[in-house]
């Protein structure tokens, strides 16, 4: 490959040959001219299509909760939600299907929930059946179909459930019909599913308003991911949510309920792919300190960051450069810092000064995820950042490309085994990609503790470079410059908006979404880069309020 | 004495309500393997990760007169009920937009399909796998309380790297992991026929049950007619397994009848679900799923099952042989000298056949009659992703069949294929397909099908 095309070359191979996902967002440069031939004004633009919504399983769990008071959490070991490569979230309506075992799983757990929740019958009826079984009956499932479909139960509908609570009670005692109730409604598909018709008769172009409970439960899926609560209700009930102000001001008011911090979590655990340090291990003759606990930990102390910075409003920036970290004393010893004070709590927020840590990028949860057992993988390390906080999805090696680096002596400096990535053409126009920008963190060994030196005695370097970003090329010295120049990135910017759009749509975004994926550009830009301010803005938008038509 | 519920009585279980019911056909009596002259025949796939040592299957020799290298020594006892075959061709890799070195193979290996492209993205596969035909059809699936059994061993995800079973297009099947869970499903109602009436507490649960399934599967057919096209088959594939579910439960009073061969193993522990997909528990997990996996076929509760013994690319740190890499590692000859990785990926590829020698062996064990094993009755079909790992092959599969699957097939034989040939994966996949009775000529993609497999 000749210095002289190397440029030009990788921003094609960005645009084309190393993504892995071509068509996925309007921000890649190669959308540009489109972008530009949108008129994004006037209401409502043209909207993606939103696929069938299943609840997820942490929905599912939650919703529960919420429903019955009954907190078994069974759904946390269902059969798992499909994921694809680009997209992180477990709420892809975009590949939904059904395997046989779910619907096993859902029954069993209908089984057993209900059970639990009729033992506390009284507590569950808004009546009292002695002597008035039937009535009680009719009353506990129009009060409970309601809540459980977040919607007033259709007539047709609610007579269908009501003449099976009645032919149960012809043939069994009050609490064995209201537990086949309760089991049925477990496995209904207004339930399970988040069904939107819209306001059909309100069509405007090729769009349709949804109702005031379909957005509603779109408010508190995104906010809580579990279902409406009283207040939400009610003011779906009274047609409020159609005005953009009462709707805002609901929104403010769940933000500000706890509910919102597992949503966050959540979010968080599953954009910078903490999931995997669950099932990340080490080789334990060279990392005896990865036990169980220290892996908790790790997770803990991220989420604890990202909550922090949550409630500080939010901003990416502090996100990828925040100077402060929370630890506890295993953490501390792992990450040599001095131990706690006797009798203070556990958990400390603790600065980070001088140190060469700042932001999520440096804790040991990521830099523990992204290594090998025994070894870093800066291909890894790259790659996170690469495809998640950039939205560039690498493509796999292209078929008969042998990944055999050669007969490499295990103990050479990293940066050279991987020679092999940046001198032959095939390997090098995607890992140049990636390996430099994971050489930046090369002072952190593979469970994340600082080093000087690698595995083998070679001292390491934590210099690096970005490539082929579209507006933070160039090298950097160490881990927190990286971290600086990411957060100055348009191209991070609009990465954060495509990961909390898919996030809080639950379905990939389409070139449909340019004009909605622009304005919630503009409003993250206008708020600073915040994203409690980003997650706001996807309750404004046409996409929240409006679906495309459900026949077609 | 069988217990067999009758329409009247089902309908007073339903509260006398005039409920249709759809499954009265599934109240006709089950065919039990034991009143019919001969044992049926079975399909097992057992699948382990990123192909082999091209080079190590096969020591020497021809068609009849062949000896095992050093990864399939373990099998030595039983290369008289075996069938090696190397140089098979899968035909849709080169054709498949999406997907990486293991992902679009595991996608078409059992399909003869590929992933799909969703705008760019990657997605699961066109079509369902040749397994799943079978189980869907009337005269094979139907004929047993499970259509099939699906089964993984290491860790999940709902994804490219831990599906290869497809009920349809782009309908991966979610194998089952906790083997408590699985003896519970096989076996929890499985009653040895005493004459012992059921009980009737259970028997009642049984019939409010299925009366709860029958209702919801109503919602879902009422559901189908307000939603988009798109999301049809999503609800379809719902209401599908609910009617299979109800079947199942209606299937229950009809239990299969006992073969002196079928005997109800022991209810494996449970444990906390970190255990399950940790490399500690590997071992165990793979030996209990193969023991309920040949129990649940001795007991003809199913004639078609799989065990996925990892995903593709796996992350397995085979521990207890002391080899602390990941398995996709090594397979890759990483971490520096191939002279340090290859013994370690040799011994994991050894453990692997050493699992399979033993499943023969158990197998074997099982009298069906008339002088066959369960394994004569059953195709045993081992398989993998890629050939050599370090490429990702897939004109050279290095694929392996036991037992005879009652009489189809002559075993002991050694099929030597043209590596980059016309010699297909999806051809052999017909022809077991074939043996049990489907009536499919080609499985998968056409182009890359001749029907049945030469030689075979």
């Amino acid at each position: 490959m000749r210095p002289s095309r190397l440029a030009t070359v990788l921003v094609c191979a960005v645009t084309a040959g190393c993504l892995g996902i071509i068509d996925q967002a309007p921000t890649q440069a190669t959308t540009s001219t489109d972008e530009e031939g949108l008129a994004c004004v006037g209401a409502p633009v043209d909207l993606g299509a939103t696929p069938l919504a299943r609840l997820t399983n942490f929905e599912y769990d939650n919703t529960v909760r919420d429903l019955l008071g009954v907190d078994l959490r069974l759904a946390a070991e269902f059969t798992g939600e499909p994921r694809a490569p680009g997209f992180d979230f477990d709420n892809n309506a975009t590949i939904l299907s059904t395997p046989q075992l779910l619907v096993e799983q859902y029954g069993n757990a209908a089984t057993r929930i209900a059970a639990a929740a009729v033992a506390n019958l009284t507590s569950l009826l808004p009546c009292a059946p002695a002597g008035a079984e039937a009535a009680c009956g009719r009353q506990f499932v129009d009060q409970l179909l309601r809540r459980a479909f977040r919607r007033p139960p259709m007539p047709d509908e609610r007579d269908r459930y009501r003449a099976f609570f009645a032919d149960n009670l012809a043939a069994y005692d009050f609490g064995t019909s209201a537990r086949m109730f309760v089991e049925a409604v477990l496995q209904s598909p207004q339930f399970l599913y988040r069904e939107e018709v819209g306001d059909v008769a309100g069509k405007v172009g090729s769009a349709i308003p949804l109702t005031s409970h379909e957005l509603a439960s779109r408010l508190s899926y995104l906010l809580w991911r579990s279902m409406p609560d009283a207040e939400l209700f009610a003011a779906a009930d009274a047609n409020l949510l159609l005005q953009p102000d009462a709707l805002a001001s609901q929104v403010e008011r769940m933000l500000e309920d706890p509910r919102v911090q597992e949503s966050v979590d959540h979010f968080h655990a599953q954009w910078l792919h903490l999931e995997k340090l669950d099932r990340s291990e080490k080789d334990a003759t060279l990392h005896p300190e990865f036990t169980n606990d220290l892996r908790a930990s790790m997770r803990e102390e991220t989420l604890r960051f990202t909550r922090a910075v949550w409630q500080n409003g939010g901003s990416l920036d502090e996100l990828l450069t925040g100077d402060f970290t929370f630890v506890d004393d295993r953490l501390r010893e792992h990450y040599g810092m001095s131990p706690r004070n006797p009798g203070s709590a556990l958990w400390q927020r603790v600065p980070l000064g001088s140190t060469s840590r700042g932001g999520v990028l440096t804790q040991a949860s990521i830099l523990s995820l992204t290594a090998h057992a025994g070894d870093t993988f800066p291909t890894n390390r790259g790659k996170l950042v690469r495809e998640q906080l950039l939205c560039m999805p690498m493509a796999p090696p292209p078929p008969g490309v042998s990944a055999d680096l050669g007969a490499v002596p295990a103990d050479l400096p990293v940066r050279e085994k991987l020679v092999r990535h940046a001198t032959d053409g095939s390997c090098a126009s995607c890992h140049r990609l990636m390996d430099p920008i994971g050489f930046g963190f090369e002072g952190f060994g593979p469970t994340g503790a600082e080093r000087t030196q690698d595995r083998w005695g070679n001292p390491v370097e934590t210099h690096g470079e970005l490539i082929g970003t579209g507006d933070i090329d160039g090298t950097f010295a160490n881990p927190k410059e990286l971290a600086g120049l990411l957060a100055s990135s348009t191209q991070t910017q609009e990465c954060a908006v495509i990961q909390m759009f898919q996030f809080g749509y639950g379905r990939r975004v389409t070139r449909a979404d340019g004009c909605t994926v622009k304005s919630l550009r503009d409003q993250f830009a206008a708020s600073g880069g915040s994203l409690r301010e980003l997650v706001t803005a996807l309750t404004t938008t046409h996409a929240f309020r409006y679906r495309v038509p459900v026949k077609e | 004495m069988k217990t067999r519920i009758d329409r009247r009585t089902l309908l007073r279980g339903l509260g006398g309500a005039a409920i249709a019911l759809p499954f009265l056909e599934s109240m006709t009596p089950g065919s039990a393997s034991a009143q019919t002259a001969t044992a049926p025949r079975r399909v097992l796939v057992v699948f382990s990760p990123s192909g082999t040592l091209r080079n190590e299957w096969i020591a020497s020799g021809g068609l009849s007169d062949f000896t095992f290298g050093p990864l399939l020594a373990p099998l030595n006892d039983h290369k008289d009920k075996i069938i090696v075959m190397q140089g098979l061709v899968m035909g849709t890799i080169p054709s498949t937009p999406v997907g990486d070195g293991h992902t679009k193979n595991f996608g078409a290996m059992l399909t003869g399909g590929r992933l799909t492209s969703n705008n760019g993205a990657w997605d699961f596969a066109d079509r369902a796998s040749f397994d799943q035909l079978m189980a869907q059809d009337p005269n094979i699936g139907g004929k047993t309380r499970f259509r099939s059994l699906e089964l993984s061993s290491g860790r999940d995800g709902n994804d490219l790297w831990n599906r290869m079973i497809y009920a349809g297009p782009k309908q991966p099947v979610a194998p089952r992991r906790k083997p408590d869970e699985v003896f519970d499903l096989l076996f929890s109602d499985f009653t040895p026929e005493t004459g012992a009436a059921p009980d009737p507490a259970a028997e009642a649960r049984r019939l409010q049950k299925r009366s709860v399934l029958d209702f919801v599967g109503g919602e879902y057919t009422r559901l189908k007619s307000r939603i988009s096209a798109q999301d049809h088959y999503v609800v379809d594939q719902h209401f599908t397994a609910i009617r299979e579910l109800e079947q199942r439960v209606a299937g229950a009073a009809e239990q299969q009848q006992q073969t002196s061969s079928c005997t109800v193993p022991a209810r494996p522990a449970t444990h906390a679900s970190d255990y399950y997909g940790s490399d500690a528990a590997y071992p165990e997990m793979v030996k209990l799923h193969m023991d309920l996996t040949v129990r649940a076929l001795a007991c003809d509760l199913t004639r078609i099952a799989s065990l996925q013994l990892s995903a593709c690319s796996s992350g397995t740190r085979f521990t207890w042989l002391g080899v602390t890499e990941e398995h996709h590692t090594l397979s890759h000859d990483q971490h520096g000298d191939p002279n340090v990785a290859r013994p370690k990926y040799r011994q994991t590829q050894v453990w692997y056949a050493q699992q399979i020698a033993y499943l023969l062996a158990e197998m074997r064990k099982i009298d069906e009659g008339n002088g066959k094993s369960l394994l004569d009755n059953t195709a045993v079909l081992w398989c993998t992703e890629v050939n050599h790992g370090n490429d990702h092959s897939y004109h050279d599969m290095s694929w392996l069949l036991a037992g005879s699957c009652g009489g189809a097939f002559q075993t002991g034989r050694n099929l030597q294929y043209a590596p980059y040939g016309t010699n297909y994966t999806q051809d052999l996949l017909t022809s077991l397909m074939q043996a049990m009775g489907s009536s499919v000529a080609k499985l998968g993609d056409p182009a890359f099908c001749n029907g049945p497999l030469a030689g075979l």
